[in-house]
């Protein structure tokens, strides 16, 4: 199976279409949550002027979030994406030596 | 004795950096160690010195003076510098890595078969490494002005100095090394003294900014902040520092060290978490800035918040002692930019451009070796000289320019390359063509007869959201206008692209 990846018969090619939209539409979600995220917040502060004064436990909330809140949150995302592109590659990989 | 301790910060970040070079220099006697390190580098060395050569001027100086200057919106430049590397983590990491390109030029001839989109991508390498070297030398100007009051243009020869000589001398794998270590420096010497100051803004009961800020420092989106563009300016600001990451010539150059594309991927997540580290000290010092210091003595840009901020603190003998520091690891910072940038412009000068003029010349008498240092100053040189003449914008500034042109240029070429079989080489280059020529004309009317407020203000300051669709725009319309202008075998280089290396044999 794993020469039909390398030499491209239709087969292999078909496994490989497969993969690539796999881990296309990972990449979108990952992309669509942080996008959200960060056209999200200016959004909020631009729409909802109270926003912009709340306070979370006495500090400022957008200080917080673009102080250091959304470090971690990319951090999570990232880590998340990497667990799970791994997890398309392994079954991609079972499904070769299977086939 | 102040001054005398600075200096010597300074003097010593400049002898371990030529050091290290040497010393890696030692261990690198084939041309292909110059260029890849050996390919041994792990995850976290590998990030290490990612985020070593990443955070620059504008990040150990520029941002703290852009949040000392407007606040809260500020913010949004270091978490735009780590969504980059969100972006690019899951664009283009892995596939990057799999195609075995060493540069952006190289990754452009191996998806497009093209010569020629090789020619033009290395000459937009070459313009954006020299935009981005640009704030180093200014911002090594400024510091040795402040420390020693030397004419501005010193710091940049130090800087021109200790690069040319530690690239010369060690290439890649030295610059691997000195790189991490370099990341380690810039962090010690930010975060240290953010506690200390810290600690002495509240053992001081020390003044609130807030008392001193007008409302539009402190809450973002504000009516009168800005000129009422804040939200298009932020969205677009973001869009170009998320973009624009994957395409800037020193980041990519790391990825071919790392041994595959998994650990591509996890190198960039370290990539993450360090970045945040670092940037969560950098608003201490544009916050206590505020608070202690209302206005800048004169002839002094907001740049220097960061060495200013200690003697305006305390008049202990601690605060000689934490500017030496963070003067030391601002040097660390334009070093570690600069010797990254120098790397991959002098490589692509050095392939693409003197290599096919020597070999002509010489016969293929000279070697690979003399012909890489020849085009060492090649590429430094020039934008010293640049940055003598460079019009005085805040160093987050110049660096976000480079950052819009790399969106603009490299981005549409990059993702889609990755992502879609349709991708014609007319469509890439004029893709990059057109987002060179829109991201270069606004950075160029910015500077010299834009206006700073209204619409056109705007558009102009932050060219992201408008040039980085366009150029995606041209390049996936003429590459469905061009279908017969698609590379051969693009199924087999796809597949090379996304199937994990155990699977795959050569394409």
């Amino acid at each position: 199976m794993s020469a039909d990846i390398a030499e491209q018969t239709p087969v292999g090619e078909l496994y490989v279409t497969a993969l690539i939209r796999a881990q296309y539409r990972l990449s979108l979600v990952v992309l669509g949550v942080g996008v959200a995220t960060i056209v999200g917040l200016p959004l909020l502060f631009w729409l909802v002027p109270a926003s912009r004064a709340a306070t979370v436990g006495g500090l400022p909330l957008p200080w917080l979030a673009l102080w250091v809140a959304l470090y971690p949150a990319c951090f999570g995302l990232g880590w998340w994406y990497v667990r799970a592109s791994r997890a398309v590659e392994e079954s991609f990989a079972r499904a070769v030596s299977e086939g | 004795m102040a001054v005398g301790v600075a200096v010597l910060a300074v003097a010593l970040v400049c002898v371990a950096t030529l050091a290290l070079g040497f010393a890696g220099g030692r261990l690198s006697r084939r041309t292909s160690d110059f260029y890849v390190a050996g390919r041994a580098v792990t995850p976290r060395r590998n990030a290490a010195a990612i985020c070593g050569e990443y955070l620059s001027a504008a990040s150990f100086l520029g941002i703290a003076g852009l949040i000392y200057e407007s606040g809260v919106e500020s913010l949004w430049y270091p978490v735009g510098f780590t969504f980059g590397y969100l972006v690019l983590l899951v664009v283009v990491a892995a596939p990057l890595r799999r195609s075995g390109a060493y540069t952006l030029s190289d990754f452009a001839e191996f998806r497009l078969q093209s010569r020629r989109i090789r020619a033009l991508v290395s000459w937009l390498v070459i313009v954006i490494g020299w935009l981005y070297l640009v704030p180093q030398f200014i911002g090594a100007g400024l510091t040795l002005r402040l420390l020693t009051g030397a004419p501005p243009w010193v710091g940049g020869v130090v800087v021109l100095v200790v690069v040319l000589a530690s690239v010369a001398a060690g290439g890649m794998r030295a610059i691997t090394l000195t790189q991490a270590v370099q990341f380690w420096i810039k962090l010690t010497a930010i975060a240290v003294p953010a506690g200390i100051l810290v600690g002495l803004w509240w053992a001081q009961g020390g003044p609130s900014p807030l008392e001193t800020v007008e409302l539009r420092w402190w809450q973002p989106m504000s009516p009168a902040g800005h000129d009422g563009h804040a939200l298009y300016r932020t969205l677009s600001l973001m869009l170009a520092l998320s973009l624009g990451t994957m395409g800037l010539p020193h980041v990519v150059v790391r990825f071919y060290t790392n041994p595959d594309g998994r650990s591509a991927r996890r190198t960039t997540l370290h990539v993450v978490a360090l970045l945040g580290l670092f940037y969560v000290f950098v608003p201490v010092y544009g916050v206590l800035g505020r608070a202690y210091l209302p206005t800048l003595p004169d002839g002094l840009r907001a740049d220097s918040i960061v060495l200013l901020l200690p003697a305006a603190m305390t008049s202990d003998a601690v605060a000689p002692v934490l500017v030496a520091v963070l003067a030391g690891g601002a040097f660390a910072a334009f070093l570690s930019t600069s010797s990254g940038l120098a790397m991959a412009v002098t490589g692509v000068v050095h392939q693409d451009v003197l290599r096919p003029l020597l070999t002509r010349f010489t016969a293929g008498d000279s070697t690979n070796v003399q012909g890489f240092r020849l085009a060492a100053p090649i590429a430094v040189i020039t934008p010293y000289l640049l940055s003598i003449w460079a019009p005085r914008l805040p160093l987050a500034s110049v660096v976000t320019m480079a950052f819009v042109l790399a969106a603009s240029a490299f981005f549409p070429m990059l993702a889609l390359g990755v992502w879609w079989r349709g991708l014609s080489v007319t469509g890439a280059a004029a893709g990059m063509a057109s987002g060179a020529v829109l991201a270069g004309g606004a950075a160029m009317l910015h500077v010299t007869i834009a206006p700073d407020t209204g619409w056109v203000g705007a558009l102009l300051a932050q060219p992201g959201a408008w040039t980085i669709p366009i150029a995606t725009l041209v390049t996936v319309v003429v590459s469905l206008l061009t279908p017969t202008r698609r590379p051969a075998r693009v199924a087999a280089v796809l597949a090379r692209l996304h199937t994990p290396e155990g699977l795959q044999r050569g394409v």
